[in-house]
């Protein structure tokens, strides 16, 4: 891969008590050693990005220096990056416009000024209004589907084509809805494509794969192979694995889904199922059926 | 928290409310701003409990403080104007950023200069992706598998053949990096 900063030679193990043991990706020799203080930076915003991939608060840490800030800055303007990120949820939305109507027709009964945001907590604050959107998001069934394709996408299919093609891949599973045992992908409307050797998933594992159209998770059971789409049915973010919990996770709206594609219960709303994808198996690979794209589709995935 | 107010310039006081707020435009100033403001203010904390407290205090300072006779664009830009000044003082009591430094972030343009403050932000994914492309090909790939792929620090040591020590480097110098191209992109 081309690089203009030298980075492609990566060596040497890394044990995370000792900077002895720290290689620096851009130093092709390994010879230079980060400072105890760097690594501990390094640590530390990863712990900062981890809480932000859960949508947490991140946990209260010490001063950020003026250096720190604008890193830290750039991993929330990042986490606003992926199609439907930062869209607000549609059941805060409910509930923040039932809060502000009460407040605008009883204007004393809130306090005449915003109090400083509440110290961290795991538990939100037991507020009417808390409760309420708790309940919004429990008792809601049907979601909102808003169209994300806008004037941005130009840009950011040039800069990752994948997370663009997350766009493309809702809309049409968007259109397959309702019938959840209709493939993503239609018998005729498709191709082929190997993503994997059957000999690298064990049996119970989980990997991700994509195509040039799709993004998926290839599931191995003693039945065999089975493909789920890998974007969410809210709002087209890119799911991750939670192999702890053995749920595919969306980093946008807190939605989950278990194994098998359907609506976790720790969702806040009940969403669309995951639309499966076909799999075969030939040749020593695992294939997936997969939309044809634009160029012909062989991109293979590890 | 010993920490001192930073001096800077606060335009969220109330603006003289001459008559009570109706709820029909109230109703509208929420629906036509709502979005764009969380869109905002997420892109400023990355995270979805944070930005939806940080949204409720906007529109609750906003109740307060609606004027009937404004017009939309004046009000548009009066509610970006809470929004950063929301956020700044989220930043400086939750981060516990010194407050001189958080004045050198407000000369640099972190917040909008006051002339500026009347045009409203471009949309968040737009710059990020702006930045991203401006990026040395191994500081984009981090970023694109860490935030726009949301892939573990796991997956992405495999998908680009690091350990993953190697990937926390590297997305912090990605990060970094990123900070100064978005300088420049100002």
């Amino acid at each position: 891969m081309d690089t203009q900063d030298g980075g492609d030679n990566f060596i040497a193990p890394f044990d995370e008590t000792s900077s002895d043991q720290f290689s620096d990706p851009d130093d092709a020799d390994g010879r230079v050693k980060p400072e105890a203080r760097d690594v501990e930076q390094y640590v530390r915003l990863h712990n900062h990005i981890e809480s932000l991939r859960l949508n947490r608060r991140p946990q209260p840490m010490g001063p950020l220096t003026d250096q720190d800030v604008p890193v830290y800055r750039m991993a929330a303007l990042f986490r606003a990056a992926p199609a439907g990120a930062a869209e607000p949820d549609p059941a805060f939305l409910d509930a923040l416009r039932l809060r502000i109507e009460a407040a605008a027709a009883a204007p004393q009964a809130e306090p005449p000024t915003v109090a400083a945001p509440p110290p961290p907590t795991s538990e939100p604050p037991a507020t009417p209004a808390a409760l309420d959107l708790a309940q919004r998001r429990t008792e809601r069934r049907a979601v909102t589907r808003r169209s994300i394709l806008g004037a941005g996408l130009a840009a950011a299919a040039a800069a990752v084509g994948v997370a663009a093609g997350a766009h493309m891949q809702h809309q049409i599973q968007d259109a397959q809805y309702p019938d959840a045992n209709t493939p993503l992908v239609p018998p005729e409307a498709g191709a082929w494509v190997a993503v994997a050797a059957v000999d690298s998933i064990p049996v119970g594992a989980v990997r991700r794969f994509t195509t040039d159209t799709l993004i998926g998770f290839i599931r191995r059971t003693d039945a065999g192979f089975a493909a789920l789409s890998g974007v969410c049915t809210h709002m087209a973010c890119v799911l991750g694995w939670n192999e702890r919990d053995r749920t595919y996770d969306c980093p946008c709206h807190g939605g989950r889904f278990t194994e098998d594609g359907a609506s976790a219960n720790v969702s806040p709303v009940g969403y669309l199922p995951l639309p499966r994808i076909q799999t075969k198996v030939e040749d020593g690979q695992v294939w997936v059926y997969s939309a044809r794209g634009p160029a012909s589709t062989t991109t293979r995935a590890g | 928290m010993a920490l001192r107010r930073a001096a800077v310039q606060h335009d969220d006081s109330p603006l003289v409310a001459s008559e009570p707020v109706d709820v029909q435009s109230l109703q509208k100033l929420y629906e036509d701003n709502v979005r764009a403001i969380y869109r905002f203010i997420y892109s400023k904390v990355g995270n979805r409990e944070e930005a939806e407290d940080l949204t409720s205090q906007v529109f609750m300072k906003a109740v307060r403080s609606m004027d009937n006779a404004r017009d939309v664009q004046s009000i548009q830009g009066w509610l970006f104007q809470v929004a950063r000044t929301t956020v700044a003082d989220h930043w400086r009591e939750y981060y516990r950023i010194r407050a001189d430094s958080l004045d050198d972030l407000l000369a640099d343009g972190w917040e909008a200069p006051a002339e500026h403050t009347r045009q409203l932000p471009d949309e968040p994914d737009a710059r990020a992706h702006r930045i991203l492309s401006r990026l040395p090909a191994r500081y984009r790939e981090v970023l694109t598998y860490r935030f726009l792929l949301n892939y573990s620090i796991k997956e992405t040591a495999e998908r680009m053949q690091l350990t993953e020590a190697n990937v926390k480097v590297l997305q912090f110098r990605a990060l970094k990096k990123a900070a100064e191209e978005e300088l420049s992109d100002a």
